[in-house]
């Protein structure tokens, strides 16, 4: 039955992956050789990897039907606490250690009031961003902290340096990816996600350790917005305490587009994958073609609106027929 | 309802005044110049932005939604005004111009959550990236100065009406007639029915659809207003002149249903004043605004198990949800 309906609800599978191509092909008529370059290319593909790494965990809390509205904000702690602390004389490698476990800490406090105080996560996450914010501004007295150049950190490498003209950082986002999508497909914890976002009192009556699986996933989700703030400083040069509002958006724009591949109207890594590659061709496209980023904002705001009617009325009318069949 | 566990039912509305209570000595304590009348004048003038917006949010939570694109279209409806002031409209005629834009917004993201029933936080994300972009359109996200001072669109800061401050006085008005309809109308319990269990009210009758796309505009129409009013206390429009609402709208909503066991008029209105009284005193106390911020997260956790607490002991009355 599993498969079956895997099976009947397929027409949007490749939705987003044939529109990638389409808007690709626009973009390379239009603009030709500016566009359609190798370098261009490895551009934008570099720019949104380290946006990219930010969204990672946030895909497997919305598969969990959980929100997590926090994780921007992380981001924004992250990037200012670890510029903080490198500009305080720690060394640098160790400034980012340190910073990526209290992302993680955010993440897990996150998980433990969700979980175990079982409140709603919408609302929880709205407070703990508020916090992250609020710490992060009081560490930057609300300013920007600048760092010093360090062209031996690792972090550094990972972001600047290039691996035969491919840039180490996309390298590491389609690892990143891949594991963590074979984590999804083919281990227990990847199933036990998507029964949960499925169904919870079943996932509960099957013996699934929901708040831990809860918690894993709270704490992955601050992890990989702590580990995208990092990536976002070593790339400006300094820590900002206000980017938070300007990765929300953009964030769930990219995570729920990529909803529209594979698993239809479900979060997933490689739906996630295509999603943040797609808005960074779009957003580098209409650059070049002198339009602003927000016009992006808006034309996939709309994406946004007509996939999720889509997949929403596929599904209803895939379960009525369902229904019609018992 | 035994009596024994009655002092229980009061702890929050008990614990609310201690809270109450207790930053208020703080604050005329520590700050100089807090327990003044023009210090709290100007409190009941501050808290009237955050709480028209809240008042907004409660109708969505009292529907059983959450609604996290107000704000962010909130930002566009201020940019609309600005510009409709720099291409010479009158103040008025402004004011009604941001608030239509916001009105579309409304009935669309209404529409889609109530009627066609899609999942409402992706229609929220969705809505908030097409209004924030928007919000760019009028100037491409620089700020709207022209004919700002020369238009009169100050009077809705700084006015009175009725010896009022104007804004203090629209919120009275707002606050006033949601409290008639909500608790003494027919149409005020459709919303809570609706929140309630949305079966059973559409079996009851209720058109449940039209209430909750109802809620949905109100709660973007509100939103609109107090970003208006922020810029018209700016002097003027800039994009991001909303994007501070959603924390203390949701806090003051949050707050309110801890005390009263279920989200209200009257309870958003003392979570709002809550939270205007703790930023007005780190002000007083020479502390920078994160200060604020972080005591109103806290509250917002605090509030939070209070609220589901009555919730599960199986009260009336609809929680703030994380989706319906």
């Amino acid at each position: 039955m599993q498969t079956k309906s895997a099976k009947k609800m397929d027409p949007l599978k490749y939705t987003l992956l044939i529109l990638a191509v389409i808007v690709f092909i626009i973009f390379s008529v239009l603009l030709g050789g500016t566009f359609a370059n190798p370098s261009n290319i490895m551009t934008f593909f570099r720019q949104g990897s380290i946006y990219g790494f930010v969204i990672l965990g946030v895909t497997w809390v919305l598969a969990m039907d959980e929100m997590d509205v926090s994780f921007p904000e992380i981001a924004a702690f992250s990037s200012v606490f670890c510029s903080f602390l490198a500009v305080n004389g720690l060394q640098i490698d160790l400034a980012v250690l340190l910073t990526l476990i209290c992302g993680a800490l955010f993440g897990l406090l996150n998980g433990i009031l969700i979980a175990d105080l079982k409140l709603p996560s919408m609302i929880t996450t709205i407070a703990v961003s508020g916090v992250a914010k609020a710490l992060g501004n009081m560490i930057a007295q609300g300013r920007t902290v600048p760092i010093t150049k360090d062209t031996t950190a690792v972090f550094y490498c990972l972001t600047w340096y290039k691996f035969l003209g491919i840039p180490v950082v996309f390298l590491a986002f389609a690892i990143a990816v891949t594991v963590l999508a074979l984590v999804q497909e083919k281990t227990r914890f990847g199933q036990y996600v998507y029964a949960i976002g499925d169904n919870k009192e079943a996932a509960l009556a099957a013996g699934i350790k929901i708040r831990r699986v809860q918690k894993i996933v709270f704490t992955l989700s601050g992890l990989f917005g702590s580990f995208g703030g990092i990536l976002i400083m070593f790339m400006v040069s300094s820590g900002q305490p206000t980017i938070g509002s300007t990765l929300f958006l953009d964030s769930f724009t990219k995570i729920l587009l990529g909803a529209l591949m594979l698993k239809t109207g479900k979060t997933n890594m490689i739906g996630t994958f295509v999603g943040v590659l797609f808005m960074a061709m779009l957003v580098n496209g209409l650059t070049q073609m002198g339009l602003a980023s927000y016009i992006s904002q808006i034309i996939t705001g709309f994406l946004l609106i007509i996939g999720v009617t889509m997949t929403t009325v596929i599904q209803r009318n895939y379960q009525k027929n369902a229904l019609q069949l018992e | 309802m035994n009596k024994g566990a009655k002092w229980k039912d009061e702890l929050p509305v008990i614990l609310f005044i201690i809270i109450f209570v207790g930053l208020i000595i703080l604050f005329s304590i520590f700050g100089s110049g807090f327990l003044t009348v023009n210090n709290i004048l100007g409190i009941l003038r501050h808290v009237s932005i955050v709480a028209i917006a809240a008042l907004g949010v409660s109708f969505v939570v009292i529907v059983g939604h959450t609604d996290i694109s107000f704000y962010l279209v909130a930002c566009f409806a201020a940019m609309m005004m600005g510009f409709s002031l720099a291409k010479g409209l009158p103040a008025p005629m402004a004011v009604f111009a941001g608030l239509g834009c916001a009105l579309a917004f409304g009935i669309c993201s209404g529409f889609a959550v109530g009627v066609l029933k899609l999942p409402d936080i992706i229609i929220a994300i969705a809505i908030g990236t097409i209004g924030y972009g928007c919000a760019y359109l009028p100037s491409g996200g620089s700020r709207i100065y022209t004919n700002f001072s020369s238009s009169g669109i100050g009077f809705l800061n700084d006015g009175s009406i009725l010896g009022i401050p104007c804004p203090t006085f629209l919120m009275l008005v707002f606050y006033i007639i949601a409290y008639i309809i909500l608790e003494h109308t027919k149409f005020g319990t459709y919303f809570y029915s609706a929140g309630l269990n949305k079966i059973a009210a559409n079996y009851s009758g209720i058109r449940v659809s039209l209430v909750v796309l109802v809620a949905f505009v109100i709660c973007i129409l509100l939103g609109a207003f107090a970003g208006e009013i922020n810029t018209a206390s700016v002097g003027n429009a800039e994009v991001t002149t909303a994007l501070t609402l959603l924390l203390p709208c949701y806090t003051a909503v949050s707050i309110g249903t801890a005390i009263f066991k279920k989200p209200g008029v009257i309870g958003t209105f003392l979570g709002a004043l809550l939270l205007q009284i703790v930023s007005n005193g780190f002000t007083h106390m020479n502390l920078k605004y994160w200060y604020s911020d972080l005591t109103t997260s806290i509250l917002l956790i605090l509030s939070l198990p209070i609220s589901l607490l009555n919730n599960r002991k199986g009260n009336s009355g609809s929680t703030v949800k994380a989706s319906a």
